[in-house]
């Protein structure tokens, strides 16, 4: 290794204030991952040691416990939630940022100050407007306030990238005749694919992880999501440790994984939300 | 009127769609087909932004509008999901939350949260921010990066539960390690000790978030031109003084606004308490979030909890007006 790629002296103290609070992640995150596979008196008896054998068993009594139904819930919900939040946000974005038209500025406000608004301030009457639709135990129970809390957000970020889009692109679009709607979803849309991501991702995470509301409308077992399954779950197996850590484990790891392979997307989604 | 424009727009884009392909493909020169008189077309200029804007606006009306005022004016009412009585009842239930010893915890512990969060959550995330900006290389700087922010995917649920078995008594982590290095663990538990427990869930979620405002900061301190700080050096200025007499006052809009929604977050703060206490040792991690779902879905008073989420939305959208304020400057 050559000299120049060691760190010097002088840089000793920052890399070791980073490597100490990286242990203080990493530590807890590897504890639950090994101790999910460990023989289970060994927890007791032997908490630092590595498994003597790996023992997948608490996977499988998680996976018993219904674990593939959450996530598969967790997945209609996220999905169908961002899709929607990202076609509604397009379209109400690209009014504001490129069209004139009167209460153009009123609009706007509108949407900059729900942004301040937050579910847990309105959640009884919200409640209240799920079970007076007759949404409560539905899909759409959560689906469309998560769309409505996401839309400030979508439309915000959106609304920054329309606006700067270049206008000879769209007047050269509807020169060939493209209409309105068109030029939105065939040219704007398709070239501020960033900005898509950007709304995808943070109402993606902020979702699937999304436990107030989720608790407050789901009471059916058969449509819980995640976050509501692994709170079900440690109620069903009380001192089952290795079968809890299971269940986190294999619903948080898919989520590392994404966020490791996604990292650059991602950190620019989150840094949007000071926008 | 408006079906038949949508529809003839709808028709309009299709054609449009194939001449562009065309023309673009094969740079043939084709002329859209006049579809529409010119009077449809102007109508439809006028009604299209707001056929745009009005699904958005519906669902803020449906789902947020309507319940923000029925929360303000039904917070003067004593009713309950289940029966259609409401009785108007004034300012009572604000009158009652002010002599309630429970809604006095839960407050003193929001304004713990919010004090304690901004002095830990930002003063070790701008350390983080500012050594992984220029602190380490690159490459080291990414991997750090990457354990750093990585908490933040994982859902507090997920989290409160794996630190709940981390510091259980018996099989949990903590205590191994406490007793390990000779000193003694609490003897009720780290969550069972009204005195710490609301201060161990602060320390959890601090452990999840800090790497939320490492990334807001990261991400401002980015911004900084290089060439100031090739200046400052040229000028003989060390790591230290370039921190504090560049960084810091060039980042001052990001620290604030990363600041209020530091505040934000700490106020709304329900989920790492539902999964850890649920409010207890007796009421001692009592925060309103929790009291509002409790007074709201297992006591039946929705108007009292009504009262509670009124002082919540008033504490947390003056804080969010003040951000997007400064967030406007920001930008």
């Amino acid at each position: 290794m050559k000299i120049s790629s060691l760190p010097r002296l002088k840089e000793y103290p920052a890399y070791l204030f980073l490597t100490g609070y990286s242990v203080l992640i990493l530590v807890p995150l590897g504890w639950m991952v090994i101790a999910s596979v460990k023989p289970r008196g060994e927890m007791f008896n032997t908490p630092f040691s590595l498994p003597s054998t790996i023992d997948w068993r608490g996977y499988q009594r998680a996976w018993n416990g219904g674990l593939l139904r959450y996530v598969g819930n967790s997945l209609i919900v996220t999905g169908s939630s961002v899709v929607v939040t990202i076609v509604v946000g397009c379209l109400a974005a690209y009014a504001l940022a490129r069209m004139k038209f009167i209460g153009r500025r009123v609009i706007y406000g509108i949407v900059i100050a729900a942004y301040a608004i937050p579910l847990h301030g309105i959640l009884v009457p919200l409640y209240d407007t799920i079970v007076k639709l007759h949404l409560t135990n539905t899909y759409f129970g959560l689906i469309l306030p998560y769309v409505t809390f996401g839309l400030p957000f979508a439309i915000t970020i959106l609304y920054a990238f329309f606006i700067d889009f270049p206008s000879e692109i769209v007047e050269a679009a509807r020169l060939d005749g493209c209409t309105e709607l068109g030029v939105l979803w065939r040219i704007v849309v398709p070239l501020s694919m960033s900005g898509v991501a950007s709304v995808a991702i943070f109402q993606g995470v902020q979702i699937w992880n999304e436990f107030l509301l989720a608790l407050v409308v789901i009471s059916d077992d058969a449509l819980k999501t995640v976050p509501l399954g692994l709170v079900a779950f440690r109620g069903n197996y009380v001192s089952d440790w290795t079968a809890i850590l299971a269940s986190i484990s294999v619903t948080s790891i898919p989520m590392l994984i994404l966020f490791v392979a996604f990292q650059r997307q991602f950190i620019r989604s989150l840094a949007g939300s000071t926008k | 009127m408006t079906k038949r424009s949508r529809f003839s727009s709808r028709d309009g884009d299709r054609n449009s769609l194939q001449l562009s392909l065309h023309s673009k493909v094969s740079g043939v020169e084709v002329y859209p087909l006049p579809t529409q008189p010119l009077n449809g077309h102007r109508l439809e200029a006028i009604l299209l932004p707001y056929l745009l804007v009005i699904p958005a606006l519906v669902f803020l009306a449906v789902f947020m509008a309507y319940p923000l005022i029925e929360t303000v004016t039904k917070s003067f009412f004593a009713y309950d999901i289940t029966s259609p009585i409401q009785t108007f009842i004034g300012f009572s239930n604000y009158a009652e939350l002010s002599r309630d010893p429970v809604f006095h915890i839960a407050a003193k512990n929001a304004v713990l949260f919010v004090i304690f969060s901004v002095l830990v959550q930002i003063s070790i995330g701008t350390v983080l921010a500012a050594l992984l900006d220029r602190g380490v290389r690159p490459r080291a700087s990414l991997i750090f990066r990457t354990i750093i922010f990585a908490p933040l995917v994982l859902s507090i649920i997920a989290v409160g539960l794996l630190w709940q078995l981390i510091l259980d008594p018996l099989v949990g982590l903590a205590n191994a390690i406490v007793k390990a290095i000779g000193l003694h663990p609490p003897p009720l538990g780290w969550l069972g000790d009204p005195s710490i427990a609301i201060y161990v869930i602060m320390g959890i979620s601090f452990w999840q978030y800090i790497g939320f405002v490492t990334l807001l900061l990261l991400a401002g301190m980015q911004q900084i031109p290089e060439d100031l700080y090739e200046a400052a050096t040229l000028d003989g200025a060390g790591p230290l003084t370039c921190f504090c007499h560049l960084t810091i006052p060039l980042l001052r809009n990001t620290l604030i606004i990363t600041t209020l929604l530091t505040m934000i977050g700490a106020l709304r703060v329900f989920d790492f308490v539902y999964v850890l206490t649920r409010g207890g040792p007796g009421d001692a991690t009592e925060v309103p979030a929790m009291m509002i779902y409790r007074e709201a879905f297992f006591l039946g008073r929705m108007g009292y909890a009504n009262a509670i989420s009124v002082l919540l939305l008033i504490a947390t959208v003056g804080l969010g007006f003040m951000q997007i304020r400064f967030s406007r400057r920001l930008s």
